[in-house]
C-alpha cells in the first residue's frame, strides 16, 4: 500500500502542478511559431539555342518552337498567414454563395490570406462592429446597411481609406467622377472611405390584374390616389361578407420599415428632421404642421392595410404581396421581384413596378438609400481588407454578386450599370437571374436613376453635410414609436410628432456627448 | 461546536478554489465590470471610463419608460413562471404511474418544444398567429369562435399575452420533467397507506404528495421566474418590445439602449437594476429553502 500523503503535501503538489501548467502553457503560447505558408513559383522561360548542322557544317540558329519550361523552386518565403473577417449583411442564399466563391478565388490567388465570411442579419452586423471597434478587432471588410452607418464610423476615424478601389473601378470601367451618383461617395481630405454597391429606391408594386378587375387603368401617382384606389381594390373574394383582399399593405410595426415610410412621407409633405448643424427640427414651428400631415397620411394608408399592420415588418410586406392578398405593396429596392420569381412565379407577369407616389407630383421627392462596402480601420489587417476590395470590386465576382438579387443590387455608378458585364454577362449558374434582371430592365433603370434624384436621411433635401447621427435614427425605434403612438390612439398627431422629435433629440444629444466627431463631411453631389 | 478541524477546513477550501477561480471569470468579473460601467458615460464609440456617479441611475428612474418596463418585466416573468409551473405540475400528475408506449411517446412529444431553438419557435408562432395567414385565426374563424381575426402581436391589448403564451408553450416541459421526477420520488407505501385509510385523490395529494414535492415545486417556480425575468429572445423576435412599448421588458430596453442608442453606461445601469429587482425574490427563495432545512 502506498505511503499516505499529508494534506499539506497534497496542497503543495496541487499548487505546484497548477503553477507548472500555467507557466508551461504561457511559454508554449508565446513561443509558438507563426502560421507560415511557403511560396513556390513556377517560372516559364523560352530558351534560344544555337545548333551546328551536321551535314553541311554550316552553323544554323534555331529558336526552339516549344518553350522549355524551367521549373524553379525558389527558396520558400515564409509569410505569416493573415486571417481576415468579412461581415456580410446580405443574407440571400445566392448572395452568400457567390460571395463565398469570390472569397475562395481571392484566397487561391493570395495563399497568405484567409477570409472568414460571416453572413449575419443587418442589426447583427452593426452590433458586431460597434462591439469590436473598441477592442480594435473589428472585421476588416464589412457591408453596411445604410450609407449613414459608414458616415457615423468615418466621422470618428473608424474607417480605412479605399481610394485605390474607387480608382480601380474607374480604370476598369473607364469611369469618371460624374459616373458616381450624388451621396454615393464618402470623401474626407481626398480619400474615399466606402464603396456603394447598390441603391434601393422605394417603389410601388401593383397587381395589374386586380387593377383591371376593379376598372382602374393606371397606377396611382399621388398618395390621395393610392387611398382612393386602395378603397376600390378591397374585395371579399369568398363572399362571406368580410374583406379578404386589401388595397395596399402598409406596415406599421416597431421596426425600420416603418421608419423609412414615415421619412419619405415627411419629406414629401415638406417636413425635415435635421438642419445642417444636426439639430432636430421636426417639431419646429417651420415643420411641425408638415410632420403632422405626414402622420395623418400614414394613418390613412395603415387603415386600408390588412389587420395587424402595427405588428408587420419586411417579411409581411413580401408574403402578403407574393401571396396575392394585396393589390399594392411598397418595397425599398427590387428584392420583392426576386421573391415573386422564387415563391410565386405564376404572378410574375401580373406585377408591375412604378415610382413611389407623391404628395405633389410636380415636386417629387424619392427615398433612395445605398448600401456600402467599407474597411474598418480598427481591425487587425485593414490594409489587407482594402487589398481585397480593390481586387473584388472591379472583378466579375462583384458582378456575379450584383446578379444574385436582380433589380435590388443596382449599382449607383453609371459606368458599372451600363457595362456589358452588368447587363449581359451571366456566370454559369446565374443565367436565370440575369434573365430576370433583363426582363425587369425598366425597374432596374428606375432604381438606378433614382440614385440621381433620391435622398436618404444621411443628407436630407436641402442639406449640405452628411449627418453622422442618421444611422442611429434609421436603425432606432424613435420614429416607429412616434408613429404607433398616433396610430394606436395614445396621442394626437401633434403630440406624437413632439414626442418623436424629443426622443430623436435625446439620442442625438447622447451621441453628441460621447462621439468624437473628427470630421464634418460635405456630401458628395456628383462632380 | 464545529466538528470540522482546521486542517479539514483548509482542505475543503483548497478544493473550492478552482471552482471559485472559474466562477470569478465567468460570473463575477462580468458583473463587476457591468457595475463599473453603469457609473460611467461610456458609449459604443467612446469606451473610456468617465465616472459620472449615480447620474445614469437617476436618469433611468426618472425616465418615462423605466417603470412601465419594470411592470412589463414583472408581469412577463411572474405570469409565465406561474403558468408554466402549474401546467407542468398538472401534466406531471396526469402522466404519473401511466405505463405503455403511448404515454412514453406523449411524454417525449411534450418535451419537444423545450428542445427547439428559440428563434424557430418565435418565427413559427409569429406565422401561426398572423391575423390573415395564421392557422390559429383560420381555425377559430372556421369553428365560429370569433367573428374577425385576432391581431395577436399588433394590438396593444393582446401583444403581451401572446408573447407570454409562446414563452409558456416552449418552457412548461422543463417544469413538467422536474415535477414528474419529484412525484416519482414520493414513497408509494405512504400513498397506499393513505388510500387504505380512505383518503381521496385530493386528500392524498394535499397531505402526502404535496409535502414531498413542495420544495421542488417552489424551486422550479423560482427558476422559471429567474429565467423568464431576464428573457430577451422571444420578446424581441415576436414584437421588438412594441407596439407602444407594451411588451418592452428591461432586457429589451437594455439592448435598445446599448445597440440602438449606443450608450453602454445607461444600458448596463438598466441591466444592474434588472439584477437588483431580482434580489428580493432571491432572498425570499433562499429564506424559504433555509427554513425548510
Amino acid at each position: 500500500m502506498g505511503e499516505k500523503v499529508s494534506r499539506r503535501n497534497y496542497l503543495k503538489y496541487v499548487g505546484a502542478g497548477i503553477a507548472g501548467l500555467a507557466v508551461g502553457g504561457a511559454i508554449g503560447y508565446f513561443s509558438r511559431t507563426p502560421e507560415v505558408i511557403e511560396k513556390v513559383t513556377t517560372k516559364t522561360e523560352t530558351v534560344t539555342k544555337t545548333v551546328t548542322g551536321v551535314p553541311t557544317g554550316t552553323p544554323t540558329t534555331i529558336t526552339t518552337v516549344a518553350p522549355t519550361t524551367v521549373v524553379t523552386t525558389v527558396a520558400p518565403t515564409p509569410t505569416v498567414l493573415k486571417r481576415l473577417s468579412m461581415l456580410n449583411e446580405e443574407t440571400d442564399a445566392d448572395s452568400v454563395a457567390w460571395l463565398k466563391k469570390a472569397v475562395e478565388a481571392y484566397e487561391k490567388e493570395n495563399p497568405y490570406v484567409k477570409i472568414a465570411l460571416d453572413s449575419i442579419s443587418v442589426t447583427e452586423v452593426w452590433n458586431r462592429i460597434t462591439l469590436d471597434i473598441p477592442a480594435g478587432k473589428a472585421a476588416e471588410v464589412v457591408t453596411l446597411p445604410y450609407f449613414g452607418s459608414a458616415v457615423t464610423l468615418a466621422t470618428q476615424g473608424f474607417l480605412y481609406p479605399i481610394t485605390d478601389t474607387i480608382k480601380a473601378v474607374n480604370e476598369k470601367y473607364k469611369g469618371k467622377d460624374t459616373d458616381w451618383a450624388p451621396y454615393s461617395r464618402l470623401v474626407i481630405e481626398g480619400e474615399d472611405y466606402c464603396f456603394p454597391f447598390d441603391v434601393n429606391t422605394m417603389i410601388l408594386y401593383i397587381r395589374k390584374d386586380y387593377f383591371e378587375e376593379a376598372g382602374i387603368d393606371r397606377a396611382p401617382k399621388t398618395w390621395n390616389e393610392v387611398i382612393e384606389f386602395a378603397t376600390l381594390l378591397q374585395k371579399d373574394t369568398d363572399k362571406d361578407g368580410k374583406i379578404d383582399r386589401w388595397g395596399i399593405i402598409w406596415s406599421a410595426g416597431r421596426n425600420n420599415a416603418n421608419t423609412e415610410q414615415y421619412i419619405i412621407l415627411a419629406w414629401q409633405h415638406g417636413a425635415k428632421f435635421f438642419d445642417d448643424d444636426f439639430n432636430v427640427v421636426l417639431d419646429s414651428p417651420e415643420y411641425i404642421d408638415n410632420a403632422v400631415q405626414a402622420l395623418e397620411t400614414y394613418k390613412k394608408l395603415t387603415d386600408l392595410s390588412p389587420p395587424g399592420s402595427t405588428g408587420f415588418s419586411w417579411p409581411e410586406m413580401i408574403s402578403y404581396f407574393t401571396g396575392g392578398r394585396v393589390a399594392m405593396g411598397r418595397y425599398t429596392g427590387g428584392r420583392l421581384t426576386k421573391r415573386i420569381h422564387a415563391d410565386n412565379p405564376a404572378i410574375e407577369d401580373k406585377v408591375e413596378v412604378y415610382p413611389l407616389p407623391q404628395v405633389d407630383p410636380s415636386h417629387p421627392v424619392h427615398y433612395s438609400p445605398q448600401d456600402v462596402f467599407a474597411v474598418v480601420s480598427r481591425s487587425v489587417y485593414p490594409d489587407e481588407g482594402a487589398k481585397f476590395l480593390k481586387w473584388f470590386i472591379p472583378s466579375r465576382h462583384f458582378i456575379n454578386f450584383l446578379h444574385t438579387v436582380p433589380t435590388h443590387f443596382t449599382p449607383p455608378i453609371k459606368c458599372i450599370w451600363e457595362s456589358e458585364d452588368y447587363r449581359t454577362y451571366a456566370a454559369p449558374g446565374l443565367e436565370d437571374l440575369v434573365n430576370l434582371l433583363n426582363r425587369h430592365f425598366d425597374a432596374d433603370k428606375a432604381n438606378f436613376e433614382s440614385a440621381w434624384y433620391g435622398f436618404d436621411l444621411t443628407c436630407e433635401p436641402g442639406n449640405v453635410y452628411y449627418n453622422p447621427f442618421a444611422g442611429a435614427i434609421l436603425g432606432g425605434l424613435q420614429i416607429p414609436d412616434m408613429v404607433q403612438s398616433y396610430l394606436l390612439g395614445r396621442m394626437d398627431a401633434r403630440s406624437a410628432v413632439k414626442y418623436g422629435a424629443e426622443e430623436i433629440r435625446k439620442v442625438v444629444e447622447s451621441l453628441k456627448a460621447t462621439m468624437t466627431i473628427k470630421y464634418k463631411i460635405e456630401a458628395w453631389k456628383g462632380r | 461546536m464545529s466538528v470540522v478541524s482546521k486542517g479539514d477546513k483548509i482542505f475543503i477550501t483548497s478544493l473550492l478554489i478552482p471552482t471559485l477561480f472559474f466562477l470569478s471569470f465567468v460570473e463575477f468579473i462580468p458583473i463587476i465590470y457591468a457595475l463599473l460601467y453603469s457609473f460611467t458615460s461610456s458609449s459604443t464609440f467612446n469606451p473610456t471610463i468617465n465616472f459620472i456617479g449615480l447620474n445614469n441611475y437617476i436618469n433611468i428612474i426618472y425616465s418615462t419608460f423605466f417603470w412601465q418596463d419594470v411592470i412589463n418585466t414583472l408581469e412577463y416573468g411572474s405570469v409565465t413562471a406561474i403558468v408554466q409551473t402549474l401546467l407542468g405540475l398538472g401534466l406531471a400528475i396526469l402522466f404519473k404511474d401511466k405505463k405503455g408506449s403511448l404515454y412514453t411517446i406523449a411524454k417525449a412529444l411534450i418535451f419537444i418544444p423545450y428542445a427547439l431553438p428559440y428563434i424557430s419557435v418565435s418565427l413559427v408562432w409569429k406565422f401561426l398567429l398572423d391575423p390573415q395567414y395564421g392557422a390559429v385565426n383560420k381555425v377559430m374563424l372556421a369553428l365560429r369562435l370569433i367573428n374577425d381575426p385576432i391581431d395577436f402581436f399588433g394590438n396593444p391589448s393582446n401583444a403581451m399575452w401572446s408573447v407570454m403564451f409562446v414563452t409558456i408553450w416552449q418552457f412548461f416541459p422543463f417544469a413538467m420533467i422536474i415535477l414528474y421526477a419529484a412525484l416519482e420520488s414520493v414513497p408509494k407505501d405512504r400513498i397506499e397507506a393513505a388510500q387504505v385509510d380512505g383518503a381521496g385523490p385530493i386528500q392524498v395529494f394535499k397531505h402526502v404528495t404535496w409535502p414531498y414535492i413542495r420544495k421542488i415545486f417552489f424551486i422550479t417556480l423560482f427558476l422559471r421566474f429567474l429565467f423568464n425575468f431576464g428573457k430577451f429572445d422571444h420578446v424581441w423576435l415576436l414584437t421588438g418590445g412594441g407596439p407602444l412599448r407594451v411588451t418592452e421588458t428591461l432586457p429589451v430596453a437594455a439592448w435598445i439602449i446599448s445597440f440602438q442608442q449606443y450608450n453602454y453606461g445607461v444600458a448596463t445601469s438598466v441591466a444592474i437594476l434588472n439584477l437588483l429587482l431580482l434580489i428580493p425574490f432571491l432572498l425570499i427563495f433562499l429564506l424559504s429553502v433555509y427554513r425548510e432545512r
